[in-house]
Formats: structure tokens, C-alpha cells, sequence
């Protein structure tokens, strides 16, 4: 079982500045008061500071920049390239806070990773992930975070949670009614205590939503917190179909 | 006429003494916790018997292999003879083939940081010799075939214990273990 600590921290800090972007780019275009830079600023180091996570993943960082030559057929560089281009549009946008023209291309390249991301991370060889849910995971975990920590009223945080809340408790119930690396998978979802302890963060970040009947930044601590933990179960406790040769499937 | 190598693993002739993994680490000089080739005994729950009967699995060699699409930085090549070569020189060890290959066929090598794998001793077929491992089977239970005249209606693709990939078609050919003659309590 390998934790993958760096994909933890880039895909979470990643979704995180992703998050960040459109709740920017909602309050640009849609808002009345005008965005702070500050929060242009905190989805471009959220996703600068998972890019450099993402480096401790690799055997030869310097040679990052190769990554990059697969575009033809590797959503991983399809990923690496988007990033790049979400970088500088979070940049642009920053430089000029509160204009629609810089705001909505950040927006939506952030929402370009989103998608390249739910297909670097749901190879055919782990059948539990080879679908949709990565995609609805990622973009859940942005819109928890960037509603957390970007939005003034508390009323959309309330609802991703709740439906981030309820795609964890049914997809490993589905799991467990199909092939059997699939229910390995959800068996070991299951039995992993940083997946429950996730899920209760993300329960008390909405319990406390209700309370206060604001965004706080506390919610988004804990919602954070939820997510790594989440996020470490994906990476370790996902069964690879390798591990059972010689096995029934 | 094309070429499409492959290998064909006769189940009922194995015998497990992982010979054939130890004649690829051997020619391919890998490092101590290093396998390109794994023998993997069937559950009882494929093979109810009292013998034993055995996968022996190295890289598949795809026809859409998952490594060299999911490969960003280009490491992976199909050679007109259908083998995936990996070039470790230009692997960045971001494990993405690990993750991909539902075989797990590719290996990361810790000391070097790289990924690793089969690659059907390309250098020993171009110079009119067999694989090591085939060389080295005792039994005969693996031998190399070409899939384009390849004829026998007793090999499977997917037996039991290995995953099923249609999309990726993988090359290897099994066939399959026969009922103890001996059957014993």
C-alpha cells in the first residue's frame, strides 16, 4: 500500500486553487462588490504549491519539463500543459482584479484541468476509479473548498458538501456490488479509518456552516483536512487489478 | 509479412520453478528487488486441485498497450514486430505506467527511479535467439510465438486469473491447465 503523498497534496492544493479561481471568477461576473486580489492570489499560490508537490512524485524532477511530449495520447501531459495555462491566466487575472475579460479564461481553464485531471487519474487498471467518480470527486472537492473559503454566503458550501457527503457513503456501496476488485476496493475504503475520519471533517465543516450560518475560514480548515484524508484513501486503498493474479476477477 | 511476436504460456506444462523468472533477471542484470517475469500460483478457487497449477507473466506486449499511452514523457515504443520497448534513459519515474498496466508489467526501480520492464529480449530476437525465459523453461511450458500465423485452437486469451482488457489486446496466449490425473484427498 503506497499513500502517494505528493499526488495527495497536488491534486487537493490543485483543486483548491481551482476552487478559488471560479468562486473569483462567479463574484467578477456575477457580483456585485468588487473581488479582492487576494483571492486571485490564493488560488495562484494553492496551485503553485501543488505543482511543486506534485515534483516529490517524480524520480527525475528536473526533468519535469519532459512530461510534456506526450500530448498526443497522455492525459498526464494533457494535465501538465493545462496546468501551465491555468498558472498564467490565475497570474493575469491577479494583475487585473475584477474584470470579467481576465476572470472567465481562469475560470475556465481551471475547469479544463478539472476534466484532464478526472482522466489522468482513472486508469483501466483500477476498475473502481475507471469512470466518472474521479471527475465528480475533484470537481466536488474544488467547489467544497473554493465555496469554503470564497463565497460569502454559506448557502452553496451547505449544498456541495452535502453532495460530496453523499457521493462518499454511495459509491463504495456500488463498489460492492461489482467485479471483485471492486469490492476489495470498497472493503478497503471502507476499513480505512483516514476515509471515515475525512468524512466526519467534512460532516463537522458543514455542521458548523449551520451553526454560525456562515462562510468561515474554520469550515474550510476542516473541509481541507477532509479532503487530504479522502484523498489518501483514493491513492492507497484503490485495488489495482495486478494484485490479484492467479485470482478470480 | 507482418510480424506480431507474443508469448505462449502452457499452463498445464508449468510447473512453477519460476525458472524462467530468474533466467530474465539474470540476462537482463536486474537489481535484487527487481522482476520483469512473475509465476503466480491459481487460487483454489480457479484450479480446485491438490496441484497446483500456474501464470507465469511478464509484459503482455499490448496492441494499444495502457503504458505508452498513459507515458508523458514518450519513454514507451511499439517496434513493427508488435514488442513495447521501454527507454529507461528517458524515463522521469512519475509511475503513471505502473498505475496504467492493469498486469503490472512495468516496475518501479527504487535505486534508479525509474520505471522497468519486459521487453521480450528484443536485442536476443534481432541477433535469432529466443527470450531468456523461454530459453530457460525446463518443461517447454513457454515458447514464442507469432500471432500472425499464430494457429491453435486451444489457446485463450483471457483465462481465468488474469483481467480481461479487450481495448488493450494484449498479446499473450495461455493454454490451459488440464484435471490432475491423479486425483488425490
Amino acid at each position: 500500500m503506497t499513500y502517494e503523498f505528493p499526488l495527495v497534496f497536488f491534486t487537493v492544493l490543485t483543486q483548491l486553487g481551482i476552487g478559488l479561481a471560479l468562486a473569483a471568477a462567479w463574484k467578477t461576473c456575477f457580483g456585485g462588490a468588487a473581488v479582492p486580489r487576494r483571492l486571485w492570489l490564493a488560488a495562484l499560490v494553492a496551485t503553485l504549491a501543488g505543482l511543486v508537490a506534485s515534483l516529490f512524485h517524480l524520480g527525475a524532477p528536473l526533468r519535469a519539463v519532459t512530461a510534456l511530449n506526450g500530448l498526443g495520447h497522455s492525459w498526464l501531459s494533457r494535465e501538465g500543459l493545462v496546468f501551465g495555462l491555468f498558472v498564467l491566466l490565475l497570474l493575469l487575472a491577479a494583475l487585473r482584479p475584477g474584470r470579467a475579460v481576465t476572470a472567465l479564461p481562469a475560470a475556465l481553464a481551471g475547469l479544463a484541468a478539472l476534466v484532464v485531471q478526472g482522466f489522468t487519474y482513472a486508469p483501466v487498471s483500477l476498475p473502481a476509479v475507471s469512470n466518472g467518480f474521479p471527475l465528480l470527486l475533484f470537481a466536488l472537492t474544488a467547489l467544497t473548498l473554493g465555496t469554503a473559503f470564497g463565497a460569502e454566503t454559506p448557502g452553496p458550501q451547505r449544498l456541495t458538501i452535502c453532495l460530496l457527503l453523499v457521493v462518499l457513503l454511495i459509491v463504495p456501496c456500488l463498489w460492492a456490488s461489482g467485479s471483485a476488485v471492486m469490492q476489495e476496493t470498497a472493503a478497503l475504503w471502507r476499513q480505512s479509518a483516514g476515509f471515515w475520519a475525512g468524512l466526519v471533517l467534512t460532516a463537522a465543516a458543514l455542521v458548523l456552516s449551520l451553526v454560525r450560518r456562515t462562510a468561515a475560514p474554520a469550515q474550510g480548515v476542516l473541509l481541507f483536512c477532509g479532503a487530504l484524508l479522502v484523498r489518501v484513501t483514493f491513492f492507497s486503498a484503490t485495488v489495482h487489478t495486478a494484485t490479484h493474479l492467479g485470482m478470480p476477477y | 509479412m507482418s510480424t506480431r511476436y507474443a508469448f505462449l504460456m502452457d499452463m498445464d506444462k508449468c510447473i512453477g520453478c519460476r525458472g524462467c523468472g530468474m533466467a530474465c533477471k539474470n540476462f537482463n542484470q536486474l537489481a535484487p528487488d527487481m522482476v520483469w517475469r512473475q509465476v503466480y500460483p491459481l487460487d483454489e478457487r480457479i484450479y480446485p486441485h491438490r496441484d497446483r497449477a500456474f501464470l507465469s507473466l511478464a509484459c503482455n506486449h499490448c496492441d494499444d498497450p495502457a503504458c505508452l499511452a498513459a507515458c508523458p514523457a514518450g519513454s514507451y515504443t511499439k517496434r513493427p514486430d508488435g514488442i513495447v520497448v521501454h527507454h529507461q534513459e528517458t524515463c522521469i519515474g512519475c509511475t503513471n505506467c505502473i498505475r496504467s498496466c492493469p498486469y503490472g508489467a512495468p516496475r518501479f526501480n527504487k535505486v534508479e527511479k525509474h520505471a522497468e520492464k519486459c521487453s521480450l529480449c528484443h536485442e536476443r530476437l534481432d541477433a535469432g535467439l529466443t527470450p531468456a525465459c523461454v530459453q530457460a523453461c525446463p518443461t517447454g511450458a513457454l515458447t514464442l510465438i507469432d500471432l500472425d500465423t499464430f494457429d491453435n485452437a486451444n489457446a485463450v486469451q483471457y483465462p481465468a486469473g488474469y483481467p480481461a482488457m479487450p481495448r488493450l489486446n494484449p498479446s499473450t496466449r495461455f493454454i490451459l491447465p488440464r484435471m490432475p490425473r491423479v486425483l488425490r484427498g
